[in-house]
Formats: structure tokens, sequence, C-alpha cells
């Protein structure tokens, strides 16, 4: 009764509407939705028969503004939930719509003439991707389950079409339907989870969960709603796990990557991934905390299903793409391998309250893997002409001697991917594995330090399939003649892509700040995460005071 | 300039640069200099067209030699007589930073060099340019992304070799394997994928565990000290327990046994060797197999005394499996350039013995192998890469009366084949003695068998300042046991016979290449050494002449580094030291090599 009541007041508060400066927590959103409307506009004016590069090129920029907003947004952020208990503006939310917008723009780039050479120039593409990114931005930004719900089939159902953009294309329309009716169920799970957590406790935002789990919990005698809670997160979990392409839900990922049009897949295998990751972060963290529900499931916490996750994840992703021998479906695996490193970060970040901070981790290792995999998709769309597309590692023959440009984006790319300095992506491993050491260290639990080991080893049998790429790319006779689509996008966005993997390599220092920052910023959090934040806090102040 | 590097520094939000614009007003920056010197030629590189081959070349060539160049500077201005550090490893000179790099992992930008680093630094400004001039005839196709890669891999050694800081040093161990890759894979033999990708593999899965290890230790050093930094000082000020050590000092012992190579973990190499092109294949040998001995030098044996203990045994016996296995290998090679490979792998084993006997004529003779195994069988391989241009082929059968084609070929060969060989007057014979006699004196190569060779009641516990004080005479008699010698001696006779089968397996190979009579009719058209060919086979003759007849200005050199290294590690093993040692001061100054010095206090006595 008292819990009731006290939830009631609770939201009660929370229902204001937005006032002043709390407007600024949609204007990223605002104005990506704003110039995805207005493309429905210019689109009616279109004349036929003229290319729609300009569309690309118009919501690059759009893009661009969105991330920026950001970058202005940054310094003015909010400590609680507005629009109604609905949406955070907190800092890990604008890391993560920039990173969207970021994204989003890079697989735009690579669009227009892979579009135009299968005959699809259409303005709905772009719109398609301006509103999955919009639902991306929101599901960040979340903090109630209901808009994250919402703002998760808004980024996903665009990806289900994008998919299948090419129509005529036989696999491009199998790979649509796999993903969306297996998406589809995911997604009907997570909402009966979101269901039942709505049933035991009685409310859908993310900080009342939490203050209403503790009491279920309880000590000793624990509420029957307990275990209806538990199967709910159970069932969130795996909504999010599906979105990641994390063992053992991963099947969907390789005939997906295979079948979608090429630009499609860098962005899915990016953005969708990041933005599934932070709305996981922010659900678990903020809804789940750890201290109520460890040892839920017959004596084990989320952290230790994660914790599986993430073995299972590396080690499968990684043996399997070793006997891939087409290109996007090794990519494909090499992300679920991605997916297992990044869980590797959650579970070792999360295993503790004071350990909260090494969430930066994960973020950094998000940034450098967008730029790396959208570098290598960028280099497999500039070769993705309709019916004559690099598909094969064969394909690949001597490619990187007959385009040296192409040949060292890829081999950027594919080394940050690899983990191998001086890139990004060494950096982003080296993050990761460095926060499971020192859990390990910190706790003496042994299992964490396995886990980077397990780990580490994993990556090595990923050298080898990475390699295989340069192999072909730079030592193996050429099989047939490719004619590359000559077009600026794909090219823009490669020398992005390689120098930022490059610069973030070599000088990450800003970038490691901005990512500490975000989780600095991260609202929402319990008292024990706070007092770990504060103290970040105070270290970064400190460090920067020092500089 | 430095207004210029401070606005470019905020312009990219990076502290490191401004900070180095910084000390630039100061003095002149030779270690940066000579590590990114490279850079400024791939640069030059990329801005050549792809068909200008000898503008290409040439300009890699220049570049090669103005790193060379700059480079002198460091052994001019390196001063072997200043007092040591007390209670450190290694003191550093010439050194730059710390500047802070990624201030929140505590990564720095810190290059330094001693007594060791040094010396292998200006092998790998030596051999560059006489690799690249090399390959004027040998590469003819992609030549640009060739130089590329040679100067690319110059930019890692140089930067593996000078770096003090942990992370830094790791990303140029990453960084050189990246371009030997491709040098392998690209422009290598009928095989060369299959090599590229073993050795990349091998070298990465050895690499990747030391990088965990390097995390543990940066961690354990942070929770003690107060300060998570990974400047290798700071490393150093964290102590393991026994458990750790022998965990941590095999993760990065295995990094480094791979690259050595050690036996068992050989076999990427004769494969590597022998696919890659010519100039690939003498560095490789010359300065990257001598990153794994300096890494054990550098990191293994100083971070984990109380490990070395225990391994320092086990790890002889692979040396001296190495050394004969090695040489009976190349024994029957019909391929010249598989002999020389498997060449390596025997020499290499002389050096880690030298390094794990701890002594103080062994670290000098590892030392010392190390740097005459880089001229020897740089050379080796030159020579090979000569015949292999002319006949295209590098089986020993299709050789045989060269000698009377190509006589100036012939001296030049002979020399250099001597000198692996390990011929006095000649460099390999200084390394491989010295090495054997340290191990000869070795006071702690004993393990526990159900054979014997039990440990003695009061041997020597510590390391190299025991076996200093044995050798000057001053503590013989009561310390002087009898049981670890008898290992010691028994490793010294296993290396020895690798000595004569080294002499065996490289006399044999010469004979048959070079003398008896021309069976094949392609050997009597074989074109006269080009005076390019002998621009590049003088240098390294005249190199291995100097080396074998002074090799007083080279061990003079090291010494200091070796003794301070020695007490370093005699001073920190945990048990304690039972036999009493002449306390050293730590102003200490040598005179000559440690040679000199044994005499001179005989004489006193």
């Amino acid at each position: 009764m008292t819990m009731q009541l006290l939830s009631t007041l609770n939201t009660l508060a929370m229902l204001t509407p937005p006032q002043g400066a709390e407007f600024a927590a949609i204007v990223p959103g605002m104005i990506v939705t704003l110039v995805a409307l207005a493309f429905i506009l210019i689109d009616v004016f279109h004349r036929k028969g003229t290319p729609r590069d300009y569309l690309a090129y118009f919501s690059v920029i759009g893009l661009g503004v969105g991330a920026a907003s950001s970058w202005y947004l940054w310094d003015g952020t909010l400590e609680a939930p507005t629009f109604f208990g609905m949406l955070y503006l907190d800092r890990f939310a604008l890391f993560f719509s920039a990173l969207a917008c970021v994204s989003g723009a890079l697989a735009i780039l690579c669009s227009p003439a892979v579009l135009r050479s299968h005959r699809m120039d259409r303005g709905e593409y772009y719109l398609l991707v301006l509103f999955s990114v919009v639902g991306m931005i929101f599901m960040a930004a979340s903090a109630d389950l209901l808009s994250l719900f919402i703002a998760f089939e808004i980024m996903s159902i665009p990806i289900y079409v994008l998919a299948g953009f090419l129509r005529e294309d036989s696999r491009s329309a199998e790979a649509s339907m796999k993903y969306f009716v297996l998406g589809a169920f995911s997604a009907a799970l997570m909402l009966y989870g979101i269901a039942l957590i709505y049933g035991a406790t009685g409310t859908t935002n993310l900080e009342m969960i939490a203050q209403n789990l503790y009491y279920l919990e309880g000590g000793e005698g624990q509420h029957a709603g307990f275990g209806l809670a538990m199967l709910g997160v159970l069932l969130i979990f795996s909504g999010f796990a599906f979105k990641v392409a994390a063992v053992p839900f991963h099947i969907w990922t390789p005939d997906v990557y295979t079948g979608s049009p090429t630009p499609v897949v860098g962005f899915m295998a990016t953005a969708v991934k990041a933005i599934a990751f932070a709305g996981l972060l922010r659900v678990f963290v903020v809804a789940f905390p750890l201290d109520v529900l460890r040892g839920g499931f017959f004596g084990y916490g989320w952290i230790d299903i994660a914790f599986a996750l993430a073995a299972f994840s590396m080690v499968l992703g990684n043996v399997v793409a070793l006997l891939q021998n087409n290109v996007k479906r090794m990519l494909a695996y090499s992300s679920i391998a991605h997916a297992g490193y990044l869980l590797l970060g959650f579970t070792a970040a999360n295993a503790h309250p004071r350990f909260f901070l090494h969430n930066d981790a994960i973020l950094f290792y998000l940034v450098a893997y967008t730029f790396g995999t959208i570098g290598s998709f960028a280099v497999l769309s500039y070769f993705s002409r309709r019916g004559e597309s690099v598909e094969t590692f064969e394909d690949l023959g001597q490619l990187g001697i007959k385009y040296p440009m192409m040949g060292l984006v890829m081999g950027i790319s594919i080394f940050s991917a690899a983990g191998i300095p001086p890139t990004a992506g060494f950096l982003g491993k080296f993050y990761i594995f460095r926060s499971a050491i020192d859990v390990g260290m910190q706790t003496d639990e042994f299992s964490f330090i396995g886990l980077a080991i397990l780990g580490v080893l994993s990556s090595v049998a990923g050298v080898y399939y990475y390699l295989k790429v340069l192999i072909y790319m730079y030592m193996k006779p050429e099989k047939r003649a490719f004619r590359p689509l000559e077009h600026t996008g794909p090219k823009v966005a490669m020398v992005v892509c390689a120098v930022m993997t490059l610069y973030l390599g070599i000088f990450p220092a800003r970038a490691i700040e901005i990512t500490q920052e975000s989780i600095i910023d991260f609202q929402g959090v319990s008292s024990a995460v706070q007092a770990t934040l504060d103290l970040g806090q105070q270290a970064l102040e400190a460090r920067q005071a020092a500089e | 300039m430095v207004q210029l590097t401070n606005i470019f520094s905020a312009l990219v939000g990076n502290p490191l640069l401004a900070q180095a614009a910084a000390v630039g007003e100061g003095g002149i920056p030779w270690l940066t200099l000579t590590t990114f010197g490279p850079l400024l030629g791939i640069l030059a590189l990329l801005l050549i067209p792809r068909d200008q081959v000898q503008v290409l070349r040439n300009v890699a060539l220049l570049t090669s030699l103005g790193v060379f160049a700059v480079s002198i500077g460091i052994l001019v201005l390196f001063d072997p007589s200043l007092p040591m550090a007390a209670g450190e490893a290694f003191t550093f000179q010439l050194t730059e930073g710390p500047y802070e790099w990624i201030p929140s992992l505590g990564v720095s930008y810190a290059l330094g060099v001693d007594g060791f680093s040094y010396w292998l630094v200006m092998l790998t400004t030596f051999l560059m340019p006489l690799a690249i001039w090399s390959t004027y005839s040998s590469v003819h196709e992609n030549v640009k992304e060739y130089m590329i890669c040679l100067l690319f891999l110059e930019v890692g050694m140089i930067g593996a070799l000078v770096a003090t800081d942990v992370f830094l040093f790791y990303i140029f161990w990453e960084v050189m394997l990246i371009p030997m890759y491709f040098i392998i894979g690209v422009w290598g033999g009928a095989e060369r994928v299959k090599a590229a990708a073993t050795f990349f593999i091998y070298t990465m899965l050895g690499s990747i565990l030391m990088l965990l290890a390097i995390m543990y230790v940066y961690f354990q050093a942070g929770v003690q000290t107060g300060t998570f930094s990974f400047l290798y000082t700071d490393i150093l000020a964290a102590d393991f327990s026994a458990t750790e050590q022998f965990w941590l000092f095999a993760a990065f012992f295995l990094a480094f046994a791979i690259k050595v190579p050690l036996f068992p973990f050989h076999t990427w190499l004769p494969l590597a060797h022998v696919q890659a092109p010519t100039a690939g294949s003498v560095i490789l040998a010359a300065v990257m197999l001598k990153m794994g001995t300096y890494g054990i030098l550098r990191y293994a044996f100083p971070l984990f005394p109380d490990a070395l203990k225990t391994f320092a045994p086990y790890i002889a016996v692979l040396s001296v499996i190495g050394i004969i296995y090695g040489a009976i290998v190349a024994l029957v090679q019909d391929d010249v350039k598989k002999l020389v490979a498997y060449s390596s792998v025997s020499h290499l084993g002389f050096c880690v013995l030298g390094l794990v006997a701890m002594t103080p004529q062994g670290i000098s003779g590892a030392m010392y192998v190390m740097l005459a195994h880089g001229i020897a069988t740089g050379g080796l391989f030159l020579c090979v890469g000569v015949l292999y241009e002319r006949r295209h082929s590098r089986q020993i059968a299709d050789f045989g009366g060269v000698a009377s084609v190509m006589p100036m070929f012939a001296t030049f060969f002979m020399i250099i084949t001597f000198a692996s060989a390990g011929l006095p007057g000649l460099n390999g014979f200084v390394g491989e003695f010295l090495s054997i006699m340290g191990t000869s004196q070795s006071h702690f190569l004993w393990f526990e068998t159900p054979f014997g060779f039990i440990k003695p009641e009061n041997a020597g516990s510590g390391y190299g300042v025991y076996e200093l004080s044995a050798m000057t005479d001053v503590a013989i008699g009561s310390s002087r046991q009898a049981g670890p010698e008898i290992t010691a001696f028994i490793f010294t006779i296993f290396a020895t016979s690798g000595v004569i089968l080294g002499a065996a397996y490289l006399l044999w190979m010469f004979k048959r290449v070079m003398f008896g009579s021309v069976v094949h009719d392609e050997i009597r058209t074989m074109p006269r050494l080009s005076a390019r060919e002998i621009g590049v086979l003088v240098p390294i003759v005249l190199m291995a002449i100097f080396m074998g007849v002074f090799p007083k200005y080279f061990l003079s050199r090291m010494d200091p580094s070796i003794h301070q290294f020695l007490t370093y590690m005699d001073q920190n093993v945990t048990e304690a030291n039972t036999v009493v040692v002449e306390p050293l001061d730590p102003t200490w100054v040598p005179q000559g090599s440690m040679i000199d010095l044994a005499k001179e206090r005989r004489n006193e006595r």
C-alpha cells in the first residue's frame, strides 16, 4: 500500500510539462525529424529521371547539424528526466545521438551510387535512414520503458524496410523478411518483458522501477511479484541481445548482412549496435540495479548472463568467421565477436557500482568500431555495382594494388577491427580488456581475467580471418575485374573513416575525455553508482586543472 | 615554429604536441628525430608518382642515410661514463619526456637510450640503407609501396628500442608487424602468403598475451605506488608475489621467445626467412629477432627477478637445444637461405644462453652476439640475394665453382661466412666466446632432477654481483661450490659443440657453393659484382672486421649498463644473498671492459 502511494506521488511529481531549457532534450531528435519531413515535400517536386544525390547531401548536412546540436547542448544537461518523465538530457544521451548521426551520415554518403546502379534511386531511402536515426536519438535518451520501446520500434522498422530496399534482388528481400520476422519476435519478447515489469512494479518509469523492485525484493520473504519482474528482466535482456547480435540471438546476422544493401549493413552494424548498447546500459543500470537483483535467477544475476553471452559471442563469432568465404558474411560473424567484446566490457564495468566508470571503454570501443566498420563497408559499397559486386574473398584479388586508396582504407579498417596499433580498434580493445583486468584484480575474481584471456585468444583467431582480406587484396591474383562506382560519396566516407581511425588511435586523449564526461554525466543511477560518478568527476576536474 | 605547433595542438586539442613544442626550444630531440625521421621519407614517397621508380628508390635510400646520420648524433652524445642511478635497473640518457600522451590512462611519450639499446638503434640505422640499396636490382614491382613498408618498419623498430613507456613500446612492437607482413606477403617467394600469415599470427599470439600481462603489471604498480602510469620506471617499482611473477614472466617471455625465436617456438622463422625478399630477410634476421632478446633483457628479467630464477635453467636447456638443433638442421639443408635461417636459430641460442647466465660476460656476450649476428647474418642474406639474382635459385646443388667466376664476391662472402662461423678476429667469435664463458661461470643454472645436481647449501642465490666477485677471486674459497658449476659446465660443453657444428655447416655450404669445378654452364656467365653490390657488401665486411678486432670499443660502452643491470637484479631477488658480496660503489666508472677489470684486480692482489 505504502509502495503504491509512494509511486503515485512520484508519478504526479513527474507529470509536469517541459519548461524553458528542458525543451533542449528533444532538439537533436527534432532537427533530424524536421529534415526528414522536409524531404517528403522536396521529393514531391523532384523531376523524374534526374539523380537524387542532392537528397543524400542534404541529409548529411541535416545529420551534421543534429550531431553539432549535441555538442552545443553538452554543457546544458539536466539532472532529472523531463517531458513527463520520458526523456533524459544528459551527456550519455547526447554522445549516442551524435554517434547515431555520424554513422547515419557516413552510411548515406555511400548510398547514392549503389542505389543508382541498382535502379532504386528513391527518395524514401534517405527518409528511412533519417527516421531510424530519430528513433536512435530518442532511445538513448529514454527515461521510461514506454518511450524506450517506441523509440526502439522507430529505429527498427525503417531498417527492416532498408534491408529489403533492393527489391529486385531476391537475397535482399530474403534478408528483409528474416530480419523483420525475427526482429518483430524479439520486439514482442521485449514488450512482454515490459508488461511483466509493469505488472510487478506498477510503473514503467526506469527510476521508479528500481525503487519498487527494492521494496519487492524485501529481504528473505520475497514478494510474489519479484519472480514476475525477474522474468521481465530476462525478456528485455533478450530483446537487446537480439539487436546487438549476441550469441544465441545472432542467427539472423549473417543472412541479413549478406543480403542487405551494403551501405545499410554499415549503418545496421554500427549505429544499431551502439544504440542497443546505450539502451541496455540505461535500462539495466537505472531500472535493474544489481544490488537488488543479484542472484535473482536461481542464484545468478543478469550480470552472469551477460558474462556467458560475452564468452559465447567472442568464441563463436571469431571461430565461425574463420570458415566464411563471403566477405560480408565474415564481417557479420566478426560483428558478433565485437558484440562479445562489448558485452565483456559491459559485464566488467557493471559488476559492481564502484567500477561504473569503466563503461567509458564501451563508448570508446563503439566509436572506434563505428569508424572502422563503416570504412570497410564503404570500400565494399564502392564495388557493389548491380550484378557485379565484390562478394567473396576471391573477388578481392589485387584490388589493393589496382586501387591503392581503397586498399589503404580497407587495410586501416581491417587492422582496426583486428585490434592492431596504431588504430582506434587497438585502443578500444585495450580499453575493454583493461577494465576486465582491473575488475578481476580488484575483486580477486579470476573469472574476469579468464574472460579477458579468452577474449584476446579469440581475437588472435580474429586476426587470421581479417588478414585473409588483406591477403586477397594484395597477394592473390585477380580473378575478375570489377568496375568501381565512380562517385565522390563513398570516397569521402572512406577518407573520414580512415583519418578518424588513425586519429583516435594516435591521439585518443580528447576522445577518451569525452567518453568519460559522458559516463560521469549518466543520470538516473542509484546512490552507490552516483558516489562513483562523483569520484570520477573529481578526478577529471583535478586532471583538467593540472593541465 | 613553436607557435605554429601550439596553434595546431590547440586545434586538435592535444596537450602532447604543446609539450613537445615547448621542449623543442631546449635541445635537439635526437631520439624523436631518429624514430620518426623515416616518416618524412614516407611523406615524400607518397607525393612521387608510381612510375618514377628510380626516384622512389633514391628518396628512400637518402632518407635512411639521413636517419643514419642523425643516429650518429646518438652515438656521439651517449656518454657511458655518466654515473648510474642507484637502485634502478637502467639509466637512460638523451631522455625525452615523459610527456603526457593519454593522461587518463597514464600513458606518456617517453624516449631514452642506455648502453643496451643505443647499439641496437645503431645496428638498425646502419643496416637499413644497405637493405634499401640492395633492392635496386631485385624489386621492380610496386616499388613505392615496398619503400614505404621498409621505412615504416624502421619507425617501428627504432621506436620499440627507444621507448621507455611500456605502452609506447607495445605500440611500436605491434607496428613493426604490419610492414613486415606486407614485405613478406607481397614481395616474397612462392609460399609467401602462408609465410606472412604464420609470421603474423605467431607473433600476435605471443604479444597479445604480453599485453594482458602489461595491464596486470600496470594495475599492480598503480595500486602499490598510487600513480597509474605505464612509464617503465614506475612499472619497475611494483612488487609481485611468487605466483604472479611466474605467470607474468611466462606471458612476457613467451612473446619475446617467439620473436627470438627460441626452440620450440622457431617454426615460423625458416618459412618467413625463405619466403621474404632479400631486404626483408636482412631486416628480419638482423634487427627484428633482436627485439626478442632485447625485450627479455629490458622487460622480462628486471620486472620478475624471482621468476627468472625458476625459469633460467629451463630456458638454458631450450637455448642449448636451439643451438644444437639449429646447427644440425642447418647442416642438412639444400637451400642456402634456409640454412642461414636455421643458423639464426642456432646463433640466437647463444644469445639467450648468455642472458640467462646472468654473469657480466654472459650479458655482454649476449649483447655482442646480437650485434655481430645482425651484421654477419644480414651480410649472409645479402650474399644469398646476390647469388639468387644471378642464378634464380637458392639450391646449393645449383651452384659450385662460383669463386672462379666472381673472385671479389668470393672474398666478401668468405669473410662474412667466417664471421658468422665465429672465426677469431671477426665479430662472431667475440660474442659466442663471451656467452660461453659467462655460462661456464654461472652459479644458478642448476635444477633438481632425479639424477642429481642438487643445490649446495650456500650456492649463490643472487645474480651478477656474486659472479663478479667470484671472477675477481675476492670470494673464492669459501663460497665457490662444485654443484652448480657442473651443470653450467654441461651447458658449456653443449654450447661449444654448437660452435663446431656452426663452423661445419657454414664452411661446408661455402665449399659446395663457391669452390669445386663449375658443373652448371649458367655459372660461367654470371656477371661480376656491380659497383652498387660492392657498395652494399663492403660496409658489412669492414664492420665485421672492426667488431672482431676492436670489441673493446663496443664492450666498454655497454659495461656500465651491464653492471648496473646485474646489481639491480642481485638486489631485487627476494631470497637473501647468502654469499658475502663486495659492496659496490654506485658511482663506479669502468676503465675498460669487464675482462680488463678482472685482470687489474688480479694483478693488484
